[in-house]
């Protein structure tokens, strides 16, 4: 049983609020409420809080200085309509159980002082065997019948873990984000064993939303009618992704995983799986280095028709060309000036009707735009500056997935893409 | 779905995205290149969407105008336009790079054959060039006056169709002065191009908002039961602005508020609060719907326009704003002795099983005391009341739902609720829905929505030719009957207030009062 540490815990924590007892979580958050609408009471007596309720938030966090920087990305989230957020510091190995709560009601001007969108914010700090049960606490925490959107900081925990399974219990969507796994390959793994495991909830990643700009290039490429034959034609994709100048892997001083290629693997999965390429029985061409962050595999178009959505060469029907080998190649980039993982360059080899295009979209030094281009006979057709910065801001990503309800099954298909093109060592 | 004119199979890596679509390679040909409306709504909304990338490479502009002119002048004036306009400023230098070099200046009349051979090889070279690949939309941001001439030089050009790729054109309200040349223009527009090649743009159905009117009513299973004679008492629709003429005074002698405004904004409110729910969500069935609505407006003719409309002038007075301003007689350009209306109050009424009887209010006006949109229903009082007049009665207000499309856009319900304590008090309160752009995140603006919605074929939010003439023939009545029975003399409301005593009179015969947004 879990003390509820009676004259606190002893701890400060400011930006969480009042401490208070876990069974006074609903009745302090009254209190404030009153307490704020008599603050903000004009003279015709009119209410001018706005109180809509779509979400429910929960945040895991392993550590205090974490739960603090995640506090802090909710101040651009106001806007999302969220209804609670309950910050839960799991502190599982401590020696001694325990389970303190404060409560907060943050509240951001809308349209002017007067007017102001609140949310109510629990943070609780769970440690020992009170870790365990936290999933219990929340019950009681949670705004009903809105949707849970778990929001897990750090590695994935293994899908039988009872803390986690607790909490999987009771959301809709679990976010995740892979640029900070510390075992990228191992951890993505983990990832599509708890998205095959969890059928109730979504899975998703905040890293998947970083290539969403990227995606969107690739895919404006076909949209041209011109280029959209060289689609069922690209033999080559080649993708590059930033990692540190580190002697050995490892984190950055700024606290980055090097090599992290965990994008880089999303956007070859996807692609793969987008354009109905299977890996080839032969797998001694393929390779990959978990040290530099390299890989490449070695592959084949489908031969006869797919199922809906997916290419098929329509000379490949004939069977000319139908089991050409293709190739999905990545390569590290030592960069100090972009963040390990971001995605450095994108080409696409095609050949349709004996002509050959390359579609490439590149970034150079400039960490605000990239380049795409698409080379016709070797002779440059288009080539446009396109706005997409090297870091979004998390609470863009996080917001992004808060407007998501199902599942992604995009995302979900391209995860299994990922395992099946781990498994394909050479 | 909506309504694609490009045959071809969807792009196969576009299934399963979140991503919003994106249209094909095109050129918009804006004719009127120099005008207000084109530098300070259309060449932002197209670099905001150049920004934010759903803009394909290879996109270009033609700015067709008379004006003397050349390309990189003209680029410079359009990037002075954006940094000053655009919601995204300061330009992104890297961005704009691009999307200028997609803008070419074609100085010719509008009147000339010439400037239509030489607009025509601009955009077989743009095809080449830039990959625009026959794709073409010419957007007519000239005075109306203007549209004839230039369709029927589009059409003797052979600009009205493409060998490859497809051609719309998009024409800017207003749709004609009266009926009979909203008819001549559509058959005009009709000799030279299809029906689903028009895009009529009234930019108030781009706002968020008033899409927003289908999806409350729509896509939620407990209000379209109440939404009816049964249960709504009367409906108020408030488009109000608190400026003037904005020098604007010569087109808006001609216009007043009933063409300005009524004609095209509230009527097109108007019918998507009381349309049917479509068949489906596409572009014609909604359409099909909110004809029908037009088609069942209690026509306004002779004495029953005097009884059934409020038209008002402002005078002098001070501005919400703190500005002190003359009264309409008074602006530069306005005949001192005019009649034209610049506020307007109407009841009108839908001759249809859901809506019979219920009345429709509507309004609008300038130098009113603020700029809001606003679409409120208001319920009938319950059957019963069963509180103490002394404690509950007086206090408690109908049910009221209030759309509000600009600003603060959202929803709020008001209802009534036990004040807490011993005492059975009842006071009415509003249960607020605020729509979390408002000053969080950006949302796009109209024009950018349907540019876009045009470049990919949708013509769900433009407005169809016989919705056109629809309202026309409604407005029609009222214009006829003013016209045999113009006013001695026209009221006038102070500048800064909600309008003339008669409107709140007007209102108060029916025992309802105006509602304060």
């Amino acid at each position: 049983m879990a003390n509820d540490t009676a004259n606190g815990p002893g701890i400060r924590l400011p930006w969480a609020g009042k401490w208070v007892r876990i069974e006074e979580v609903e009745q302090t958050l009254t209190s404030l409420w009153s307490m704020s609408l008599d603050n903000l009471r004009t003279g015709t007596g009119a209410n001018v809080h706005v109180r809509t309720s779509v979400l429910n938030l929960v945040i895991c966090t392993p550590d205090i200085e974490t739960a603090g920087l995640a506090s802090k990305v909710l101040r651009d989230l106001a806007s999302t309509h969220l209804a609670r957020v309950a910050i839960v510091v799991l502190e599982e190995s401590e020696p001694t159980s325990s389970i303190s709560a404060w409560v907060t009601l943050r509240c951001f001007s809308m349209i002017s002082d007067l007017m102001r969108h609140c949310f109510e914010q629990t943070t609780l700090l769970a440690k020992g065997s009170a870790a365990r049960a936290a999933g219990n606490f929340l019950q009681a925490l949670l705004k009903p019948e809105l949707p849970v959107y778990l929001w897990w900081l750090g590695d994935p925990p293994a899908g039988d873990d009872p803390t986690f399974q607790n909490l999987v219990n009771l959301s809709n969507r679990i976010i995740f984000d892979s640029t900070s796994f510390f075992n990228p390959e191992q951890d993505i793994r983990s990832l599509t064993e708890l998205c095959n495991a969890t059928q109730d909830a979504a899975i998703s990643d905040l890293n998947w939303g970083r290539l969403t700009g990227w995606r969107e290039l690739v895919i404006q490429f076909f949209d041209v009618p011109e280029y959209r034959p060289y689609l069922s034609g690209i033999h080559s994709i080649e993708i590059e992704h930033v990692v540190a100048p580190l002697a050995v892997p490892g984190r950055t001083e700024e606290g980055d995983v090097s090599p992290n290629p965990i994008r880089a693997l999303l956007l070859a999965a996807w692609l793969k799986e987008r354009l109905g390429w299977t890996l080839s029985a032969y797998r001694g061409n393929n390779h990959h280095h978990t040290a530099s962050g390299s890989y490449h595999w070695e592959m084949q178009r489908a031969t006869g028709p797919r199922a809906s959505g997916q290419l098929v060469s329509p000379r490949s029907r004939s069977g000319r060309l139908g089991g050409q080998p293709v190739s999905i190649t990545i390569n590290p980039r030592v960069s100090s000036e972009m963040r390990p993982g971001s995605i450095a360059l994108v080409r696409l080899v095609s050949t349709a009707d004996n002509k050959e295009a390359v579609f490439t979209i590149a970034r150079e030094a400039d960490l605000q735009h990239v380049i795409t281009s698409v080379e016709l006979d070797q002779e440059t057709r288009q080539r446009r500056i396109v706005s997409l910065a090297t870091q979004q801001k998390e609470s863009d990503l996080l917001r992004e997935e808060l407007e998501i309800t199902g599942h992604d099954y995009s995302f979900e298909q391209t995860l299994q893409e990922i395992a099946n093109l781990l498994d394909a060592e050479g | 779905m909506p309504q694609r004119s490009v045959v071809e199979a969807p792009n196969p890596l576009r299934e399963g995205i979140r991503i919003k679509n994106s249209p094909e390679p095109c050129v918009m040909v804006i004719f009127g290149a120099t005008g207000d409306l084109t530098h300070r709504k259309l060449l932002p909304a197209l670099y905001n969407l150049a920004l934010e990338h759903p803009l394909p490479a290879g996109f270009s502009v033609v700015a067709f105008a008379r004006r003397p002119y050349s390309t990189d002048e003209y680029r410079q004036q359009a990037l002075d336009s954006i940094n000053q306009y655009s919601r995204q400023k300061p330009v992104n230098p890297q961005v704009w790079e691009n999307f200028a070099a997609g803008i070419h200046y074609l100085q010719a009349d509008f009147n000339d054959p010439k400037g239509y051979e030489k607009l025509n090889n601009l955009l077989n070279l743009l095809d080449q060039e830039r990959g625009t690949g026959g794709n073409r939309i010419y957007y007519l941001s000239t005075p109306p006056s203007q549209y004839p001439e230039i369709i029927q030089r589009l059409g003797s050009a052979g600009l009205n169709r493409s060998r490859k790729g497809w051609t719309r054109i998009i024409i800017e309200k207003p749709f004609g002065h009266d009926l009979a040349s909203a008819k001549e223009l559509n058959r005009q527009v009709a000799r030279v191009f299809k029906e689903e090649q028009v895009y009529r743009i009234d930019h108030y159905l781009g706002k968020e908002t008033v899409q927003n009117i289908l999806v409350f009513r729509l896509a939620n299973g407990i209000f379209e039961p109440v939404w009816n004679r049964r249960y709504v008492d009367h409906v108020q629709i408030t488009v109000a602005e608190n400026i003037g003429l904005e020098g604007r005074s010569g087109y808006y002698e001609e216009s007043g508020a009933i063409r300005d405004m009524v004609q095209n904004h509230v009527l097109q409110l108007l019918s998507l609060v009381a349309m049917e729910p479509p068949i489906t969500f596409d572009a014609n069935s909604v359409r099909d719907e909110k004809v029908k609505v037009l088609h069942a407006l209690q026509p306004l003719s002779g004495q029953d326009v005097a009884t059934h409309i409020i038209r008002a002038q402002y005078g002098p007075g001070w501005l919400s704003t703190g500005q002190q301003v003359v009264g309409y007689r008074q602006e530069p350009g306005v005949s001192p002795h005019s009649t034209t209306e610049t506020y307007l109050a109407m009841k009108v009424f839908i001759d249809s099983w859901r809506w019979a009887g219920v009345p429709f209010y509507l309004r609008t006006g300038k130098h009113l005391p603020k700029r809001v949109t606003e679409i409120a229903i208001q319920f009938k009082q319950a059957p019963l009341m069963l509180f103490k007049r002394s404690e509950a009665y007086g206090q408690v207000e109908p049910n009221v739902l209030t759309l509000r499309i600009q600003p603060d856009e959202g929803i709020s319900l008001k209802f009534g609720a036990k004040v807490p304590g011993t005492e059975m008090q009842i006071r009415s309160v509003n249960m607020d829905f605020f729509y979390g752009s408002a000053g969080f995140r950006e949302q796009p603006e109209a024009y950018e929505r349907l540019l876009l919605d045009c470049m990919l074929g949708d013509s769900t939010l433009f407005t169809r030719r016989d919705e056109v003439e629809a309202a026309w023939t409604f407005i029609q009545g009222i214009l006829d009957a003013w016209r045999n029975e113009p006013p001695e003399i026209i009221q006038t409301y102070e500048s800064g207030s909600w309008g003339p005593q008669v409107a709140d009179e007007f209102i108060w015969r029916d025992g309802r009062r105006w509602r304060r947004p």
